[in-house]
């Protein structure tokens, strides 16, 4: 039996890694102390076959509890549930800008691309998504330097402006398309500045692990899904005015206008902030 | 977490931290203890797992429901210290609230006799 609790007890631990760092802290040891009494417990009363089904339940429980936690986690790269609205703008935002975009600069510089069908116009509303997420994750780091804080809001900021110039570019008269040409790649490198800082200074204060980007890669992956749902978006565009391509346009904008409305970037929401001090008491 | 909260504004609770809290309540226990006091008296129905567990320890624990006590080691379970917990005046208040609510609630239910073998009775004794 001891082998058995001590084999699921070096697993265990590696699993408790999946949950966010302040929690592993003040938890981790007492969750594996209790996984090590359950799992000697199931061992003593149905062997293999209860060791087994108490390791699915727990697994099961751990995917589902790991996402709440970091969800609820608060401050710091931890994803709280107001970090997770900014977090989807992030993970959408940022490849439906680079996507959208990739047909017509590839048409810039005269290369024959792959189209991959997503209109030019979705840059706008994917620019302004990352810009977004990115502020406020940003904002979430916890300590660091206000310097570097503030150079990577303004790069933030700046590859926003930049991308949305561009995109009215390529709506001006022909003769300006250049200048989409020249901006809206200038805006993918300042925002990729912005996001590498974050990495960056997350990193250093050790704010997540790897694991913590999980949740993340689960809400792009719905952010994909959901946005395949549109008819037009991932079926080929040749006119702004195609019906799918307006509703999947009125949609985002309308999403997009709902969670600024709700939580805007900076924290600055009277009722929220209202809310939040009342919890602090 | 001020003192003079109101144990209406905790309600509804979870079935999860209703029942870690109620474990609670007469003795004070360690995790594990709570998650096998939890399996007993709701006879395997409700089985709490680790995560679940802790996630919800932590809350309670941050609205000022629960408190830690102490590490101590329990007899039963080896050596290995463990930590306690306990349940707070203003979690013992919000139970009672909890309980008022959900015993209201199957009175109406048994005046419409869908508790079978329940008295409809009009309020609390």
């Amino acid at each position: 039996m001891d082998d058995i609790v001590a084999t699921s007890d070096r697993v265990y631990r590696l699993v408790l890694n999946v949950y966010p760092r302040g929690f592993r802290d003040e938890y981790g040891e007492e969750m594996a102390q209790a996984m090590r009494d359950q799992v000697g417990d199931a061992w003593a009363t149905r062997r293999t076959v209860g060791v087994t089904a108490l390791w699915l339940k727990v697994l099961l429980d751990t995917a589902r509890s790991a996402f709440t936690e970091h969800f609820k986690e608060g401050r710091g790269m931890s994803f709280s549930r107001r970090g997770l609205g900014y977090g989807l703008a992030t993970a959408i935002g940022f490849p439906l800008a680079l996507v959208s975009y990739l047909d017509l600069a590839g048409e810039l510089v005269g290369f024959e691309t792959a189209k991959n069908g997503l209109h030019p116009s979705f840059a706008g509303p994917g620019f302004v998504l990352a810009g977004m997420g990115l502020h406020e994750l940003h904002q979430r780091l916890g300590s660091t330097s206000t310097d570097s804080k503030a150079s990577t809001i303004r790069a933030v900021w700046l590859g926003v402006a930049l991308g949305l110039a561009g995109i009215a570019g390529m709506y001006a008269p022909t003769e300006f398309d250049f200048f989409a040409g020249f901006t809206v790649p200038a805006a993918f490198v300042s925002l990729t500045f912005g996001l590498a800082n974050m990495g960056r200074i997350a990193l250093r204060n050790k704010t997540f692990g790897p694991f913590s980007f999980v949740p993340l890669a689960v809400a792009a992956s719905a952010g994909v899904w959901f946005l395949s749902l549109f008819p037009g978006v991932f079926g080929g565009y040749r006119d702004v005015a195609q019906p799918s391509t307006l509703v999947a346009h009125v949609t985002l904008w309308f999403i997009l206008g709902a969670v600024l409305w709700a939580d805007p970037p900076g924290n600055t929401h009277p009722v929220r902030a209202a809310e939040e001090e009342k919890q602090i008491n | 977490m001020t003192r003079d909260q109101n144990p209406q504004d905790f309600l509804p609770m979870s079935e999860s931290a209703f029942q870690i809290m109620l474990s609670l309540v007469g003795a004070d226990r360690h995790g594990y203890g709570i998650m096998k006091e939890v399996e007993a008296r709701t006879e395997r129905r409700l089985s709490l797992a680790p995560g679940t567990l802790y996630g919800a320890i932590k809350r309670l624990k941050h609205q000022g429901l629960i408190a830690e006590v102490e590490e101590r080691v329990d007899p039963e379970l080896g050596d290995e210290r463990r930590r306690y917990y306990t349940i707070t005046g203003l979690g013992r208040g919000v139970m009672r609230a909890e309980a008022a609510r959900v015993a209201d609630m199957a009175r109406h239910a048994a005046a419409k006799d869908l508790l079978p073998g329940w008295l409809p009775i009009a309020g609390p004794p």
